[in-house]
């Protein structure tokens, strides 16, 4: 262990730490003014020129801009996340990792209320992250003398562990290459990003909400995702989508790891470097631009606000509310990523309160004031979300409410019996996951005795557990890859908070079980770096190519758009009146004008509908009764012989033998709804087509000669 | 109450949640959209594939390989060529019950005899109790089975259907890749 780490320990002992921090804060006392407050004058600087670069709407170098826009966002959640510790810890220390993640959870929150009055568009996203600039400089200024604390530090460490440096560096290298790896990485998923999950974006930047009623994607998630997917799209197109999680989040994962204390000790500088090099070297199973990272950095700011909450409790007493707030804000802001996540903030947190319960003194009222005020907070932040999941599909609890969910397709596998459960959950555990030494870390974690009233690690890990033995039986239906994905973000999130807690265990320190948890971690994190070693190094050449053709790519202008925008946005949407409903299934919605006309994106049809529900195996009289019932006037489709991935018949006439029952299950009901509309579309008025779209006027009967798209090459 | 109580009543809650049986609301839905995969695999000149794929009432399981195709002239594994899976000494598929009622099993495969160096008999067994068996295999190495499966046998909702074969031409546990005995059809209804 380096001295610098012992430094960093200063606080060990409860009565050394005040005189350590005395000693470093007479140190800056004696500097001249300027010289404490150049440190954070600095990096203002360098925050106001990074804005005052990429605010203005003119050409610039793709990577460098949605780079820089990128870093700024992160810039701008620690603003707001300052100004959620101005509330709740004005007098204590909160590093930059938590609040970060803190200000997250509070843009998160007050993107959900913008959507309820459809207010979350473009501009307030770009105002969002001004404001939370704005709220980092001002908090920069307020505290330069803790900036200049930190930079002493660190200038510290590299004299004194120039090796150590070295090793830190080469770390940070590999970390930003897989930063910039995601903003240049091109690659969106056919099947999810480009059908749904960019177009979700793009709607929700152009009317400000997401009403989705036919989008079984839509009713998978409140839309916490896709909220932070359009604020880091004002300065990156919808191919760059990877940003904000594998870049953004990897980013905050990263602050969260290198802030974390719990006894006032550090985690050592070992612990913190192999635990970033496991976490971005793991083979990536993120295969869409859904939450996997974004899911990690708010678990793991979950155990490190309830480890701050446990330091907080031993300080002087505050009103629960300061400490329920930031639970509250990373929970929700979880839950609001994949709804596969609800239960696991939930049991976390209920975990955490059961053992704090027992473990402190006090009036009954005591105990619980804080518990019931966090469940409070914590409705109050999610009811937005809820309004819109309403406005959207109809319930506000998705699956326990099904709401345009169609139950026939339920996603659990016949014939279930409880050997066969207990097989999937072991197969989902061992071969679902890019953690394979994820058992070491749990045998590591039974080794951590947590002192703490509030047991972070232990709570997490309920809420983990808990919330992977709930995935896997609510979806039989699926594989152990699949799932896997699906958990990532809180197994993940768990195996660093083992790391981080492991890594409190000094050397100078009398051999105990956090030794045997430290050693074991140690042991899984190089494991785990050694057979993740091959992929991750093909990965990473992948990284550095996409990289370096970003770097060479013309700014975006128009003559660097993709044709397809002009073709769906002007030549075949311009072919339905302003204003009036248009339903579409195609390759790629997020190239429409969400502004122009109300969209509904189909998406999967069968999984979701409005009532009274869309009528598969019926025929195509009925698929058109059923759209004159809901209002819709105008479809655009996608022929399947020209759709280039979701739609193509053939392709899904082979999901009807496929191993995975919830391709065969689901596989008829895309292939009759596609051959209804092939009969709708032969009755009606083709008003435009091109590349196989079609746009089709229900109202009007087929033309003796179908038109091409006004402009059409 | 104890934690060690409150786990044995989480676990009789999940092994009661797991076990539930009832009618299924949605079971006309599920026939249709089977009736129009079989119409529709049929036209495409597939249908010999639906035989051996996994339906609401089969559940091809343990023991089985993944539903392959006879290869074309140029090597692509085409979806209506000829269907088969591959199975291991015990092959494992799940059967839904109709009831108190009768049913019959029909199953159609082949040996390679050539490979397997003798003439396996096939038995089949269902929740344990012995239903039938062929004779040992010879001449071109297929075989087929037509076995009824008393009322008193389906004690479940889902059965547990085990093919077992008596020899697949290797030790047990030396096994290779075992591609030496498939089936290409399956059927389970009701008996009368």
């Amino acid at each position: 262990m380096s001295d610098v780490e012992r430094e960093g320990d200063a606080g060990a002992t409860p009565s050394a730490a005040p005189a350590a921090r005395a000693g470093k804060g007479a140190l800056l006392a004696s500097l001249p003014p300027w010289r404490q407050a150049l440190p954070a004058a600095l990096v203002g600087a360098l925050v106001v020129v990074a804005l005052a670069w990429v605010v203005p709407g003119r050409p610039r170098n793709p990577l460098a801009e949605t780079s820089v826009w990128a870093a700024l966002v992160v810039v701008a959640f620690a603003g707001w996340g300052s100004l959620v510790r101005f509330f709740v810890a004005p007098a204590s220390p909160v590093d930059l990792g938590l609040r970060t993640a803190w200000g997250a959870g509070l843009v998160c929150a007050l993107g959900g209320a913008f959507m309820v009055p459809a207010l979350m568009v473009r501009t307030t996203a770009l105002v969002l992250v001004e404001l939370g600039v704005v709220l980092a400089l001002v908090a920069l200024a307020r505290e330069h003398t803790a900036v200049a604390q930190r930079f002493r530090f660190a200038a510290r460490f590299s004299r004194r562990e120039p090796a150590l440096l070295v090793v830190c560096l080469v770390v940070a290298g590999v970390v930003l290459v897989h930063c910039l790896g995601a903003v240049a990485d091109w690659h969106t998923n056919p099947y999810d990003d480009d059908i749904a999950y960019l177009a979700f974006a793009k709607k929700l930047s152009d009317t400000g909400t997401l009403i989705e009623p036919f989008s079984f994607r839509r009713l998978s998630a409140y839309g916490g995702q896709t909220l932070f997917l359009e604020i880091v799209g004002v300065r990156a197109v919808p191919s760059q989508a990877h940003t904000f999680d594998r870049a953004v989040c990897v980013v905050i994962i990263a602050l969260l790891v290198l802030g974390h204390r719990a006894r006032r000790r550090r985690t050592s500088v070992l612990f913190v470097v192999s635990t970033l090099l496991m976490l971005v070297t793991m083979t990536s199973i993120a295969i869409n631009t859904a939450s996997y990272f974004s899911g990690v950095a708010f678990f793991l700011a979950l155990f490190r606000t309830l480890a701050w909450a446990d330091e907080a409790d031993r300080g002087p007493s505050r009103a629960p509310w300061k400490v329920a707030l930031p639970l509250a804000l990373v929970s929700v802001a979880a839950c609001t990523l994949r709804q596969n996540y609800l239960p696991v903030p939930a049991l976390a947190l209920g975990a955490s309160y059961v053992m704090r319960f027992r473990k402190t003194r006090g009036t009954l009222r005591e105990r619980v004031t804080e518990p019931l005020v966090a469940a409070a907070m914590s409705l109050a932040l999610l009811v937005p979300w809820f309004i819109v999941s309403w406005q959207s599909s109809r319930t506000f609890l998705y699956p326990v409410m099904a709401g345009t969910f169609h139950k026939p397709l339920a996603l659990n596998a016949s014939g279930w019996n409880l050997f066969r459960e207990v097989a999937f959950q072991a197969d989902v555990a061992v071969t679902g996951l890019p953690l394979v030494t994820l058992g070491l870390f749990l045998l590591a974690a039974a080794f951590v005795v947590e002192p703490e009233a509030r047991r972070p690690l232990g709570s997490l890990c309920v809420g983990a557990v808990g919330g992977f033995v709930a995935l896997v039986h609510g979806l039989t239906q699926s594989d152990a890859q699949n799932i896997g994905r699906y958990a990532f973000a809180f197994v993940i999130a768990f195996a660093i908070a083992v790391a981080l807690t492991a890594g409190t265990a000094r050397t100078s320190a009398r051999p105990g079980r956090l030794h045997v948890a430290a050693g074991i971690v140690l042991f899984a994190t190089f494991a785990q770096l050694v057979v993740s070693r091959d992929k991750a190094w093909k990965e990473y050449l992948l990284r550095f190519q996409n990289i370096e053709s970003l770097a060479y790519a013309m700014p975006r202008v128009k003559e660097t758009e993709p044709p397809e925008l002009r073709m769906y946005s002007e030549r075949l949407q311009g072919a339905v009146p302003a204003g009036e409903r248009l339903a579409v299934l195609v390759d790629e919605p997020h190239y429409l004008d969400f502004k122009r006309n109300p969209i509904w994106n189909l998406d999967m049809p069968g999984y979701a509908s409005l009532p009274p529900g869309m009528p598969s195996f019926q025929g195509s009289e009925a698929l058109e009764r059923y759209f004159a019932t809901i209002g819709v006037r105008w479809l655009m489709v996608v022929m399947p012989d020209h759709s280039r991935y979701h739609y193509r018949r053939p392709y899904f006439l082979e999901l009807f033998v496929n191993e995975q029952e919830i391709w065969r299950a689901y596989a008829p009901y895309l292939v009759d709804f596609i051959d209804n509309i092939a009969e709708i579309r032969g009755r009606h008025r083709e008003v435009a087509r091109e590349r196989g779209v079609v746009v089709i006027d229900l109202a009007e009967p087929a033309a003796p000669a179908a038109a091409p798209a006004p402009g059409a090459p | 109450m104890s934690a060690r109580h409150v786990a044995v009543v989480a676990l009789a809650l999940s092994a009661a949640a797991c076990g539930r049986s009832g009618a299924d609301p949605y079971a006309e839905e599920v026939k249709q959209r089977e009736a129009l995969a079989k119409r529709l695999m049929n036209e495409a000149d597939a249908g010999r594939a639906l035989l051996v794929t996994s339906t609401s009432e089969v559940q091809f399981g343990e023991g089985f390989g993944k539903l392959s195709f006879e290869l074309d002239p140029d090597q692509h594994p085409s979806f209506t060529n000829h269907a088969f899976r591959w199975m291991g000494q015990n092959a494992h598929v799940r059967l839904k019950s109709h009831g108190a009622v009768p049913m019959k099993i029909r199953i159609d495969g082949w040996v390679h005899l050539k490979v397997i160096g003798t003439q396996p008999v096939i038995q089949l067994f269902v929740d344990g109790v012995y239903i039938a068996q062929t004779d040992p295999v010879g001449g071109g190495g297929h075989f087929r089975i037509d076995a009824r499966v008393p009322e008193w046998a389906i004690r479940r909702p889902w059965v547990d259907l085990v093919i077992h074969t008596n020899a697949v031409g290797f030790h047990w546990g030396d096994p290779p890749e075992l591609n030496v005995i498939n089936i290409y059809r399956f059927e389970w209804g009701e008996a009368n």
